[in-house]
């Protein structure tokens, strides 16, 4: 590992330091144990590994986080699950659901080491809103595509281009999820994971470029989650690698005030 | 042999060898997560977290791409999860003032358990790369991959923490030896 005595310290009071919690071993292992068995017993189908998610565990919507979000959506999401019971006219009822919603919220969030301060304004798209600081971001509207886009794009072409891209499929999540997966193919590193946050759904990641060496390498990270009518919410996320940090955590952290609005969703939320 | 595992353990789950899988990662893991958060107890928590994701995962696991990087990235995420869950207050920068040891320290120290400590003392920018680098031997490309970074960036973070760690032996070192 090189010459320098500091490395053998380091890597000797690092090991030292850590000797301890290596009694815990089997006690952890018995714990994965559990909770493995306690989880539904894997699908059998044909088609499906033993492994397949358990998706009937999936919710319906994304869960909110509150993290970070001074003036959180506590008090409109139990308005939603309070009123999503009666019978008032489904638009109605949707344009109640994005009032709701605090018009402005003030925002903390650590980027790069550095706490950040910022008041973001809700805006609404089909079936969900989402919070954009407006100082930075821009919504443009698209017939088919909603894209959140800088405010203020760097006239320096070396960056690569930073958007965020709110689409619907009629497709579940998973098959929209490994169709997105087979069109990456082309980038050098490209995975696909089931989580929990900022939405519950899958994540779909790619770098493209040099797949990690360059600092403007292309990074693709794309959330895909159910849309509560029988189809998914595909957000796009792209950014570049140095910007992974910077973007990548503004964008990421977006996704947990994004809210679904749909009838079917407020509904589904009661559960 | 990973590969043979993993592959195994996708067309037909085993407890025996799921930990398999487990004993061959457990240490790496435990390890890590200790010295990223902190605590035995917490990270007992993280590797339990990143193995039940390992389980749930391996279904859209791509057999054609290597494991050790895919597992890395899970343990990074949920030691990351932890972090921010738990935001504990790390200063953005390395404080030359802040908590500096005494130049008139007279204790026997043990040497070990100090660098640990100092190393503790790094904000998480630089202290989670260096922890990846000498608790994992892993190459700076792993760890900017883990941590979605450039490589140059990792090498300039491992630098500098390096060269405030050694600041902060030198001094501790005169310490004693003007203390006692």
């Amino acid at each position: 590992m090189g010459r320098d005595p500091l490395d053998k310290q380091l890597k000797d009071s690092l090991e030292k330091g850590t000797d301890d919690a290596m009694q815990y071993k089997d006690e952890i292992w018995t714990s994965i144990k559990e909770r493995i068995h306690s989880e539904p017993a894997p699908q059998k189908a044909e088609s499906e590994a033993p492994f397949t998610p358990r998706e009937s565990k999936v919710r319906r919507r994304p869960r909110r986080r509150a993290a970070g979000w001074i003036v959180g959506t506590a008090a409109a999401a139990a308005i939603v699950f309070a009123v999503s019971f009666q019978t008032v006219p489904v638009q109605a009822f949707i344009d109640q659901v994005k009032e709701w919603f605090a018009p402005e919220k003030t925002v903390e969030q650590e980027l790069e080491g550095m706490p950040e301060t910022s008041v973001d304004s809700l805006h609404e798209g089909a079936d969900y809103v989402i919070y954009i600081d407006e100082s930075r971001f821009k919504m443009v509207h698209g017939a088919d595509v909603d894209r959140i886009e800088l405010k203020e794009k760097p006239t320096d072409d070396r960056y690569p281009e930073v958007f965020m891209e709110i689409s619907q499929e009629g497709i579940d999540p998973k098959a929209a999820a490994e169709r997105i997966q087979g069109e990456l193919q082309d980038y050098p590193k490209v995975e696909s994971n089931l989580v929990e946050e900022p939405v519950q759904g899958w994540e779909v990641r790619a770098v493209g470029g040099t797949g990690g060496k360059e600092w403007d390498d292309p990074v693709v990270r794309y959330y895909v989650f159910d849309n509560g009518q029988g189809g998914s919410f595909v957000v796009k996320q792209q950014y570049f690698l140095e910007a992974s940090e910077g973007f990548g955590v503004r964008f990421r952290n977006m996704m947990e005030e994004f809210h679904i609005t749909s009838n079917t969703n407020t509904k589904d939320d009661k559960e | 042999m990973v590969h043979d595992l993993i592959q195994r353990l996708k067309t037909e789950y085993s407890d025996e060898g799921f930990e398999e899988l487990y004993r061959l990662y457990a240490d790496r893991a435990i390890r890590t997560a200790t010295a990223v958060t902190g605590s035995a107890a917490s990270a007992a928590d993280v590797v339990q977290e990143t193995f039940i994701r390992v389980y749930r995962n391996l279904g859209s696991y791509d057999l054609s791409r290597p494991f050790d990087p895919w597992f890395n990235r899970i343990l990074y995420n949920e030691c990351n999860r932890y972090l921010k869950k738990h935001s504990r207050m790390v200063p953005s920068e390395i404080s030359e003032e802040r908590d500096l040891p005494s130049e008139t320290d007279t204790y026997d120290f043990d040497r070990h358990g100090e660098v640990y400590e100092m190393v503790q003392r790094l904000d998480d920018e630089h202290r989670i790369p260096v922890i990846l680098k000498y608790l994992n031997d892993f190459a700076e490309k792993d760890i900017a991959d883990m941590m979605e970074l450039n490589v140059n960036t990792v090498k300039s973070r491992l630098f500098r923490a390096r060269k405030k760690l050694k600041e902060w032996m030198l001094q501790k070192r005169g310490g004693n030896q003007h203390g006692t």
